[in-house]
């Protein structure tokens, strides 16, 4: 909650902007009950306390901001005297100018919007009750010292009405304003006002006399080719649809659905500059007394098509504002209560601070070069691709492999004849293995291995073992399993120069080793031992091993251990290897070099089904995930023994996510994230499960990353987009 | 039989008109084997430089393995008459009509909306014969209309059938679900381009399938997908059509966690015409 106000029109007319945000701060502003006030929040949670005037309003009849990125324009209706007040307010260090009296005429006060259209000249819209609309310009760009005379946009006969202007790009403004009782008009300022011409005829609400201040019946934004983007409710019944249209500069679209559904109320349009991506966002009753606030997005592919409940069991919210995107962030706000002192909340969307797009389908969680600013992935459309850590803007051109690269490529940072270089190695199913420069993008070999390839690698460095190349200075040496699947028998893990591709050994299944079914997975190494840990399914549960102990040096097979099909890697924190199985069993056995015999323990997670990604080990407690019924799993590792986390999950030891990927967890802010099938990101507290947070990508979401250098959560998804956001939601 | 002399065609285009004479010889004598009902189901899924074009010739005739599900066939006319058609390698320039392939697996050909009727004929369901079906109003015109008759999904690869398909999966139970789309009225080296759309509707996956339905000189080629020269299968005919074989791997892949309705779409070369398209259901 930003602050409480005894004025039931706190934020009136919510369809213009009343919150911003600086890039720092966002800054919120509402009539008090008898001044215009704002407050500031660094995280849209904590905010100021004590509210700072601006203008005094009278009356609650209305107040309009606008925010340039130097200052904030604020008018207010003051009274019956014919003009308007304004002022700006310097951004950096909150200084306010001086009180400017606007005249408009006796009458005109009414709900001032003010904006600031691209040569920089302020615009001042008011209204006056019979209804008609006016607007005055200032005589100078970026100076609220002096205006011109008002100009009348338009009435509207035997109805209260809404209006409002829209800046465009070359110094045009649109008034975009009811004309009729179900009529919408337009008019465009380009050096003088065109004539008015309809928007829409015939297909608008049907509003309550008296009630005009209460609500507002549509929102309009530009996007940066200057088109204009409009929604409005319909009288279509039941009352209260949503619908669309937009102007491409010479004329309006046909208007199309937005939310076909009825009882919609004060919707409000946002933008997200960057990318023209439109956020709709209205009030809907859910039960008697709740309210929802729901919204949809907009791209090039048209709306959603089912909206995101965001906000839930609201006390009669009876104003709705929504800013402009600023730094990836949209902020809501909105007025609860139904009788004074009213609440004042406010919350914000976390947009994607950018995103990528791949081609296909991209679930495989995302690699950093570490502190160099590039994010690196593969994925179905068989390109390895960098990106700027920054903006997602492409850092070379995309290499193409040949198949499909479903595992992380990561990155090491190997010297070459002394000479640090960060590569990526990736594994695609066209049988070959990559290793891309990922500064650059160029290849440095490429090893057919003959068969597809399903799992990452991994390496150790500092191996010295036979075969080791002359300019390999740090000895890394690589490891990955093969996935052939035209045989239960006979796959193979792989040692390979880092550097040259060269193979250093292959342990072969079959003959007189155990057979080797696929490798789906990435190996783990206990470096301090030399052993590789894999994983591969076995057959069906036959005799076969699934977890397989190598010997790094030679390629030998220390121990293995049946425990049926296994698609998802080992872990190894504190000597120990964390296994999950595709049956839905949790193992922890010691990492040694000998067969340490029975496992420590077992988990039985059997009920949620196939255990994916990797078990993530922190702080004496195992997180992972189930997607045969989706499930993150907290469990407490007791050492010798374990047991469920009834702190998470409420109880239950678990948190219900439709197939859901593994947690990546992020102990320094106390955080788990998870890609779902529903379409989300999730963020969860670590402490208990519970949901903090949720960015809604449309899609299914792969595996998250952290960049550590940005602290952004980076996720692929099936739409074959790679998205970042900052953390925590 | 017309597939067969197609293939002569194009080796003639090809400038080895010698080899196609001793082709042409070699199939009259596998005809002749085949009508008198001696001819096996034959497996011929070599697709390396070194598959010779015997094996896969004889299997084009092969009719032992007919599946009744695909017997409705477009049979008459193109029998000698290859000469007029498309020839061999020339079917990018016809124009199939688009979604003949039934949804699922089941009956194909049934829904040809074209002037080359596939609707079964009671007395005649050979796709191997000559005769003329009563009921094909084409009869004697040459079929220069590539298609695809089914798409069939089927968790066992087996090329030397076509599969009876299934169109529900366990991903826990399975490696991979093939996708066996069956052609007809297609001749030489193309490739079958597989769209894969998994769940909530997106691209999964677009999978590049070479072909030749007759051997090359080279069966690899350069392509602009791939960084490595990519192999060229060489496919055969059974009961009348050429099967080609795409794979969705499912174990331990991200189709696991992509569990619901899938769907498959079949393109030829640069054509963006769908020739056939079908689904299946993954279930976790």
């Amino acid at each position: 909650m930003v602050g409480t106000t005894t004025s039931n029109l706190s934020m009136r007319i919510g369809a213009d902007r009343k919150i911003l945000f600086d890039g720092t701060y966002f800054w919120a502003f509402y009539c008090d009950g008898s001044n215009v006030v704002y407050e500031k929040s660094a995280n849209g949670t904590t905010w100021t306390g004590a509210a700072t005037t601006v203008l005094t309003e009278a009356g609650s009849r209305g107040f309009g901001i606008w925010e340039d990125g130097t200052y904030v324009w604020v008018a207010a209706y003051t009274g019956t005297d014919g003009s308007v007040s304004e002022r700006r307010i310097t951004i950096s260090n909150e200084t306010l100018g001086s009180v400017r009296s606007v005249s408009v005429g006796t009458g005109k006060e009414y709900n001032p919007q003010i904006v600031k259209d691209s040569s920089g000249y302020l615009w001042l819209k008011s209204e006056d009750t019979n209804p008609s609309f006016y607007a005055t310009r200032s005589a100078s760009p970026n100076d609220d010292s002096a205006w011109d005379t008002t100009t009348t946009l338009g009435a509207e006969s035997g109805d209260y009405g809404d209006a409002m202007l829209i800046p465009l790009t070359s110094g045009k403004v649109m008034a975009v304003y009811f004309s009729a009782t179900n009529v919408m008009s337009y008019r465009v300022y380009d050096s003088g006002w065109s004539s008015p011409q309809t928007v829409v005829d015939g297909d608008l609400a049907s509003r309550l006399s008296g009630d005009w201040g209460n609500q507002h019946y549509f929102s309009a934004v530009a996007d940066s080719s200057g088109n204009v983007h409009l929604i409005y409710l319909t009288s279509q019944s039941p009352a209260g649809h949503l619908h669309y249209t937009y102007w491409n500069g010479s004329s309006w679209s046909a208007p199309t659905d937005a939310y076909d559904t009825g009882g919609l109320k004060y919707p409000t349009l946002s933008i997200d500059m960057r990318n023209n991506e439109l956020y709709a966002f209205w009030v809907q009753f859910d039960y008697d007394p709740y309210y929802l606030i729901q919204y949809k997005k907009k791209t090039s592919s048209g709306w959603d098509s089912s909206p995101t409940y965001w906000q839930e069991y609201l006390g009669s919210p009876i104003q709705l504002s929504s800013s402009y995107s600023d730094d990836s962030k949209i902020g809501i706000f909105w007025q609860e209560g139904t009788a004074g002192p009213y609440e004042v909340k406010f919350d914000f969307l976390n947009l994607p601070k950018w995103s990528y797009t791949t081609g296909a389908t991209s679930l495989a969680p995302p690699s950093v070069i570490p502190a160099s600013g590039i994010v690196l992935t593969g994925g179905n459309n068989t390109d390895v691709c960098g990106m700027s850590a920054s903006n997602g803007t492409e850092a070379w051109t995309p290499y193409n492999t040949g198949g499909t690269i479903q595992s992380r490529s990561p990155i090491a940072s190997v010297k070459i004849s002394s000479v640090s270089t960060p590569i990526a190695y990736s594994c695609s199913s066209d049988n070959y293995l990559y290793a891309i420069n990922a500064s650059t993008g160029s290849l440095i070999f490429s090893k057919n291995l003959g068969v597809p390839l399903q799992g990452s690698v991994t390496g150790q460095k500092n191996l010295n073992i036979a075969g080791v190349h002359a300019t390999n200075t740090d000895k890394w040496v690589i490891f990955v399993g093969t996935y052939d699947n035209t045989t239960t028998s006979a796959n193979k893990i792989y040692a390979l120069d880092a550097v040259t591709g060269d193979i250093l050994w292959t342990y072969t299944g079959g003959g007189a080793n155990p057979n080797l079914d696929i490798i789906s997975s990435t190996p783990a190494i206990d470096s301090s031992i030399n052993t590789a840990y894999f994983t591969s399914y076995s057959a069906g549960g036959t005799s076969q091993p699934s977890l397989w102990a190598l010997n790094t040096t030679n390629g030998t097979l220390r121990w293995s251990k049946n425990l049926g099909n296994i698609s998802s890697s080992p872990s190894l924190p504190s000597g120990n290897v964390y296994v999950g199985t595709n049956s839905g069993y949790l193992y922890k056995y010691r990492s040694q070099t000998s067969d340490p015999g029975s496992y420590i323990w077992q988990y039985d997670a059997s009920s949620g089904g196939n255990i994916v990604g990797f078990p993530w080990y922190t702080s004496g407690k195992v997180y992972f995930a189930t997607t045969t019924t989706g499930r993150v799993y907290s469990v407490i590792d007791n050492g010798a023994s374990v047991s469920a986390n009834t702190s998470w999950g409420g109880g239950a030891g678990y948190v219900s996510i439709a197939s859901p990927t593994a947690p990546l967890v992020v102990r320094d802010i106390n955080k788990a994230y998870v890609g779902s099938g529903n379409c989300c990101l999730y963020e969860l507290n670590l402490t208990d499960g519970t949901i903090s947070g949720i960015r809604t990508i449309g899609s299914t979401v792969g595996a998250p990353a952290l960049d550590t250098s940005t602290g952004y959560i980076l996720a692929g998804a099936t739409n074959g987009k790679i998205y970042s956001f900052s953390a925590p939601f | 039989m017309s597939v067969d002399l197609g293939r002569l065609q194009a080796l003639i285009r090809e400038n080895r008109f010698a080899f196609a004479i001793v082709i042409g010889l070699l199939l009259m004598i596998t005809l002749a084997t085949a009508y008198a009902g001696s001819a096996p189901a034959y497996k011929s899924n070599s697709s390396g430089p070194g598959s010779t074009g015997g094996a896969g010739f004889s299997n084009g005739t092969s009719s032992t393995s007919r599946s009744a599900r695909i017997s409705s066939t477009k049979s008459a006319g193109s029998s000698g008459s290859d000469a007029r058609s498309s020839g061999g390698s020339g079917a990018e320039g016809d124009s199939p009509s688009a979604g003949q392939t039934p949804g699922g697996s089941s009956s194909g050909g049934s829904s040809d909306g074209g002037t080359n009727s596939d609707a079964p004929s009671s007395d005649n369901n050979d796709p191997d014969s000559d005769e003329p079906s009563d009921d094909d109003p084409d009869s004697g015109i040459p079929d220069t209309s590539s298609k695809v008759e089914a798409v069939v999904f089927t968790d066992k690869k087996d090329q030397t059938t076509i599969p009876e398909g299934k169109t529900v999966f366990s991903a826990n139970s399975i490696y991979s679900v093939y996708i066996c789309a069956t052609w007809k009225n297609i001749e030489g080296s193309h490739d079958e381009v597989l769209k894969l759309y998994c769940p909530d509707g997106r691209l999964y996956q677009t999978v590049y399938l070479p072909f030749t339905t007759y051997p090359l000189s080279s069966m690899t080629k350069s392509v602009a997908w791939s960084p490595h020269p990519v192999e060229i299968e060489l496919v055969s005919q059974i009961n009348g059509v050429y099967p080609v074989w795409g794979e969705l791997p499912v174990a331990g892949t991200w189709a696991m966690r992509l569990t619901g309705i899938w769907r498959a779409e079949i393109y030829l070369d640069d054509n963006p015409t769908c020739y056939g398209q079908a689904s299946f259901t993954l279930n976790p």
